[in-house]
């Protein structure tokens, strides 16, 4: 099963997409946010494609829920929505920066007016970085506003950063180079082991060690160095009262486990690892290795914390891995001239370079299954829709996707996102 | 003009302000630093260029060496990795600078800023990857 991709042409710098509005950052300094629900819809020309498109790009979550997964085992049912995808793999959805222009939904000068290094946004606020400091300002504004996210950002911390990473509860780890790993944290109740960096923000200093990008595994933050070993930094639950002797939980700093040990390695050589959820990744001389890591290992039960899943070749003309992520579609591995996507379902896609940006969005409620590539002269969106088919404990690459993660009540994260976007609209095709 | 390190150079006539040749990032100099692998006239020559392109903000101020488009090797990092961006600071903000190269991966204040990297990016010497790839802290190809 191929992805499908919407191509937008203009020169961008960064992107995020978030409650059906697209953001773009262009090269020129302007931040622009279309109407991404419009958008997609725009391209449905059929009523037999309708359902397809809108699981591709505007509720990527849907096909999630365990009641539908059941029905997936049946293989009639199955067959039935593959050929739906199958339908809308081979048209062309493109756009060019004219035909983009109807679906503006505001515009201004990118907030500070500097380009981003890099950019999240969470709970409704844009968090952007550049060698100013680390700011925050409104976002997902109102069409009434004059402008769609705040022009006059917070600055919350001058650190020179160089990425910013969101958890699903309220916390941004900050990748501070030989500065360190550090957090934002916006919890009710803060760590009682970090020191505190910032008077005016809550920010702390977990690690003194080089951090070029990091991400959240549970509880903890992978710290991935480019230059250094990276490491798996733990958390754990400290219960202490509060005035009123009721339980607290606090989350503490607790130990970093480098990644030689987790992938029981003793070559000096470097080589880049990252880690998100329950998988743990670090490039080799031919590709990668994957480590399964559970955080609730049952030591008395034979359980183990880190367990070697396996190895993943990659041709050599793509170059040394230089970055990597992981959403629950797959792997994504930049090499030195290409990204490429190792599925879930063992599929292999490659974009060529140079590549500006990619970003994936695997914390998101709707668009988990999206991934933004930025090239010289266009965005690619791509949408990836195997992993629904998937059995998902026994998938050794992309994120485990989990029952709780598609619940529709209320919950504590900040993603619960465009779910009121799209029904507040009234306007989806069916 | 033969220049001498660690003794202020006056560029009237080529640039505002006066240039410091640090034995400190020379061969045989601190083994902490980053090197200059380029000559004493091409590191001069790479500070006139910044300040005059004006790629500079505040007390900082960043340089390449270019040939044909093509950024070259300027020195190199205490692990003997090839550099090809330079930094040059006016420590006493009395505009009197002295440089060095700078390792854009290892330390995050030798990364040029935002709209320096623009000025090269459009000027044809990094691509708009690269430009990301530098202000990420990432390793590319300059």
């Amino acid at each position: 099963m191929q992805p499908v991709k919407i191509t937008i042409k203009g020169d961008y710098y960064d992107c995020q997409i978030y409650r059906g509005r697209l953001y773009l950052w262009t090269f020129n300094g302007d931040l622009k946010v279309y109407n991404w629900n419009d958008l997609v819809q725009s391209f449905i020309k059929k009523e037999t494609d309708k359902i397809a498109m809108t699981f591709c790009f505007l509720d990527g979550n849907y096909l999630y829920k365990s009641s539908l997964i059941e029905l997936f085992k049946d293989i009639d049912f199955k067959k039935l929505l593959l050929d739906k995808f199958t339908q809308i793999e081979r048209p062309s959805f493109k756009l060019t920066e004219k035909q983009l222009e109807k679906f503006l939904f505001g515009h201004q000068e990118t907030p500070t007016g500097i380009l981003p290094t890099d950019t999240e946004i969470y709970s409704n606020k844009l968090y952007f970085i550049h060698e100013g400091g680390l700011f925050s300002g409104s976002a997902h504004r109102a069409k009434s506003e004059k402008f769609p996210v705040s022009s006059r950002p917070s600055k919350l911390w001058d650190c020179n950063l160089l990425s910013i990473k969101a958890n699903k509860y309220p916390q941004l780890a900050l990748s501070g180079g030989n500065e360190g790993l550090f957090e934002l944290n916006m919890a009710t109740s803060l760590p009682s082991n970090l020191q505190r960096v910032e008077q005016s923000s809550p920010i702390f200093q977990i690690s003194k060690s080089h951090s070029s990008f990091s991400n959240y595994s549970y509880l903890n933050i992978y710290n991935t160095s480019l230059i250094e070993n990276s490491f798996l930094a733990m958390f754990k639950w400290n219960i202490t009262k509060d005035k009123n002797q009721r339980d607290k939980p606090l989350r503490d700093y607790d130990t970093n486990i480098n990644d030689q040990k987790i992938f029981n390695v003793k070559n000096k050589r470097h080589f880049i690892s990252w880690g998100i959820e329950d998988k743990i990744y670090k490039a080799n001389e031919g590709g990668f290795e994957i480590i399964k890591y559970n955080n609730y290992a049952n030591k008395e039960k034979g359980e183990e914390t880190f367990t070697r899943l396996k190895s993943v070749d990659l041709h050599a003309w793509k170059g040394k891995v230089i970055n990597g992520g992981t959403a629950y579609f797959g792997n994504i591995v930049e090499s030195e001239n290409a990204l490429v996507v190792i599925q879930s379902d063992g599929r292999y896609l490659t974009i060529p370079g140079p590549i500006t940006r990619w970003r994936v969005y695997p914390r998101s409620m709707n668009y988990e299954n999206h991934l933004h590539v930025i090239l010289d002269d266009r965005i690619e969106i791509y949408s990836f829709n195997h992993d629904y088919f998937i059995n998902q404990q026994d998938k050794e690459i992309g994120i485990q996707f989990t029952a709780e993660k598609h619940r529709r009540t209320p919950r504590t994260s900040y993603f619960d996102d465009t779910d009121e976007s799209l029904y507040d609209n009234g306007d989806l095709p069916f | 003009m033969p220049y001498t390190a660690d003794t202020e150079i006056d560029l009237t006539g080529h640039a505002i302000g006066n240039y410091i040749i640090s034995s400190q990032h020379r061969r045989r100099g601190n083994p902490n630093k980053s090197i200059w692998t380029i000559n004493f006239d091409d590191e001069v020559g790479c500070f006139i260029q910044a300040i005059n392109g004006n790629w500079k903000t505040g007390t900082e101020a960043w340089g390449v060496k270019v040939i044909g488009n093509i950024l070259q090797v300027v020195g190199l990092n205490n692990d003997r990795q090839e550099l090809k961006l330079a930094k040059f600071v006016d420590g006493t903000n009395t505009n009197v600078w002295h440089g060095y190269p700078a390792d854009y991966m290892r330390k995050a204040q030798d990364r040029p800023t935002t709209n320096i990297l623009k000025v090269w990016v459009n000027r044809g010497y990094l691509t708009k990857a690269k430009m990301s790839k530098i202000r990420l802290g990432q390793s590319c190809n300059l």
